[in-house]
């Protein structure tokens, strides 16, 4: 029996059709997602674009950016996206990729971002950190959904996952972006103590163990008009350095109690007056981002601060909160209660004494100068006598 | 009575002795110097660095009747001047010393917390007075002592005008009160008395080498007992000029 050539070759031709209508297709269909070098843009809470931060890189996110809702705007970019599979944005320490962590008693991603990246070539989403951070645990030791997850992560480098899901499975991933976390200060300063002075408070502290975290310290002063901060704000937490991994907001909130005293019963200074309340400021919370500091100071060593502008009269509630080199505040030390009172400096007492010298003459600049100029004649008579 | 006289001639011949030795070691001291005089470096100037326990007359003037803002403020605790003084050796007096014209410039000040009004309790507030003393002075270095007769001390007097520029400062800067500013000038006299001891017989091959090689003649440890009367001469004045001891180091070039 004999077979023709032609026949021959129509079966080749067949075959390579068919691993061509397999193969190909596959190949066309592969998904892919990119993200533009600009595609990260940090945004307000309202999606706005937020203003750059001094010396922080745009993929640091602080406590600030937890606390005032930013977010990211993210330009997804992406190619022969699959009908059948979703874009997720998976967040963790692990390897999201992996469905075991995704899923089950396992798991220990989160879903960074509701839902999937619409089915277009490019969109922009808007990510926000407090879902980077953590988002509807269910694990004990996870933030459960709904809890505050600012202030909780310290020195974390949680990694932002793309992945194309089908199935449960990963069918295709790329683009992942590392975040740094940190969005715990250091812990509070100690011994704190408040003196008083014409229309000023002098607070002085011990500066706190974790120095190395430290950049600077602000000072808080509450003269009673300050909002009330929420007692379910976060509070010092002594279990948040692994990351990723945050305690139970619920089991300190408990802790936080809004502060009134009298200065009999607190660590105080000889000339520190007065009684004071304060809902604003509760010890060992963080202080909230809306209130402002009345007294900031530079260097992990500083001990003192002199905070002006105050009004003589007035007691104040006084706290200080040591600040990490990405501008964390930490939890705020103890409370202390200052009413600034009028002072005689030297020159008050002098005048006040009977004491009549003073003034704005500026006669003295000259004289100075005829002295400089007396010791310049005399330089040059030495020089020229040197030479001779 | 022959033993008394055996004994007082025995006297005499040993006060002439040591009176021989004595103008003998002088002489050989005159042609020491006259020898290290002559191969010295030319002597026009000196420079004082001075130390000085300072406390200002503040409280001397008499339009406080009594009253002591300065000690009750800063307290009876001395604070230290520091300071320079710049000499031009204009010309030498035989057999006295040198004459000349010189100039001082110091600082000092003073810190404390200031007074809760109406209390004797401090704030936590600071209050600073800064004082530069300066002065121009007649200069009168007697070394005749030490290039004549090998006697390493100077005695030495200076007498001029003191000027000393000052500056009250406030939590918020230099102190103000209602009419008036807490900054100023303070003109009046100037004297000191003191006595120096060069430091050259204690290593005179030293000495010589340093002249050679930097042209300082004569190195010196000072202390002096000045008074910087600084009250605007009778006038409305901050009083800050002090009665004080001071001491330091001194070289002659």
């Amino acid at each position: 029996m004999s077979f023709p050539v032609s026949s021959a070759v129509r079966l080749v031709r067949v075959i390579l059709f068919a691993v061509l209508a397999l193969v190909v297709p596959r190949i066309a269909l592969a998904q892919t997602v990119t993200i533009p070098d600009s595609g990260y843009t940090r945004a307000e809470g309202d999606g706005k674009t937020a203003p750059d931060r001094n010396n922080i890189k745009p993929e640091v996110i602080t406590y600030d950016d937890c606390a005032n809702d930013r977010g990211y705007n993210i330009v997804v970019n992406t190619t022969a996206y699959d009908q059948t599979s979703e874009l997720q944005l998976w967040a963790g320490t692990q390897d999201c990729t992996n469905v075991t962590v995704r899923s089950g008693s396992t798991q220990q991603c989160w879903r960074a971002f509701p839902g999937a990246v619409p089915r277009v070539a490019s969109s922009t989403i808007n990510v926000k950190v407090r879902d980077i951070l953590s988002y509807a645990k269910t694990q004990p030791d996870y933030v459960k959904a709904g809890d505050d997850v600012c202030a909780k992560a310290a020195q974390a480098n949680i990694t932002l996952y793309y992945i194309f899901v089908k199935g449960g499975e990963a069918a295709g991933t790329g683009a992942n972006k590392v975040f740094t976390v940190d969005t715990v200060g250091p812990p509070a300063p100690t011994e704190i103590t408040t003196g008083i002075g014409e229309q000023l408070l002098v607070v002085n502290w011990k500066p706190s163990s974790e120095t190395t975290d430290t950049q600077s310290y602000n000072v808080y002063c509450d003269d009673g008009t300050l909002p009330a901060t929420d007692a379910s704000a976060p509070v010092d937490s002594s279990t948040t350095a692994d990351a990723g991994v945050a305690s139970d907001a619920s089991d300190a909130s408990g802790d936080a109690q809004a502060f009134a005293a009298s200065s009999s019963g607190i660590s105080t200074q000889a000339n520190t007056s007065g009684t004071c309340s304060s809902s604003a400021l509760i010890e060992g919370s963080v202080p909230p981002a809306s209130i402002k500091p009345c007294g900031t100071v530079s260097g992990p060593a500083a001990t003192t601060a002199t905070v002006t502008d105050r009004v003589n009269g007035v007691t104040y509630a006084v706290a200080v909160s040591a600040v990490d080199q990405y501008g964390n505040p930490g939890p705020l030390s103890t409370i202390t209660c200052a009413t600034p009172a009028p002072t005689d400096d030297f020159f008050d007492l002098y005048r006040r004494s009977g004491g009549s010298a003073g003034g704005c003459n500026e006669a003295g600049s000259g004289s100075v100068s005829a002295m400089v100029v007396l010791g310049a004649i005399a330089l040059a008579a030495f020089v020229r006598r040197r030479r001779a | 009575m022959r033993r008394s006289h055996s004994l007082l001639a025995a006297l005499v011949a040993a006060g002439a002795c040591l009176a021989t030795l004595t103008a003998t070691s002088a002489a050989a001291a005159q042609d020491r110097n006259r020898d290290r005089n002559r191969f010295a470096s030319p002597q026009h100037f000196a420079l004082e660095l001075r130390f000085a326990p300072y406390r200002a007359n503040i409280d001397d003037e008499p339009g406080l009747n009594g009253k002591t803002p300065y000690r009750d403020t800063f307290g009876d605790d001395y604070r230290l001047q520091v300071g320079i003084e710049f000499d031009w050796q204009i010309f030498r007096v035989p057999y006295l010393g040198t004459v000349g014209a010189g100039i001082g410039v110091g600082y000092t000040g003073m810190s404390a917390k200031a007074k809760l009004t109406g209390t004797n309790s401090d704030s936590a507030e600071d209050t600073t007075l800064q004082i530069f003393p300066m002065y121009a002075v007649a200069v009168l270095r007697a070394d005749v002592l030490s290039r004549n007769l090998h006697i390493p001390l100077v005695p030495y007097a200076k007498a001029g005008l003191g000027y000393a520029p000052w500056r009250a400062y406030g939590p918020n800067g230099t102190a103000r009160t209602a009419d008036s500013v807490g900054k100023g000038q303070s003109f009046g006299t100037h004297l000191a008395l003191g006595i120096a001891l060069q430091l050259d017989v204690f290593d005179q091959a030293a000495a010589r080498d340093i002249d050679e090689a930097v042209g300082i003649n004569h190195s010196y440890l000072w202390a002096e007992y000045f008074m910087a009367n600084l009250n605007n001469f009778g006038g409305s004045a901050l009083r800050v000029g002090a009665n004080t001891f001071a001491f330091g180091l001194a070289f002659e070039f």
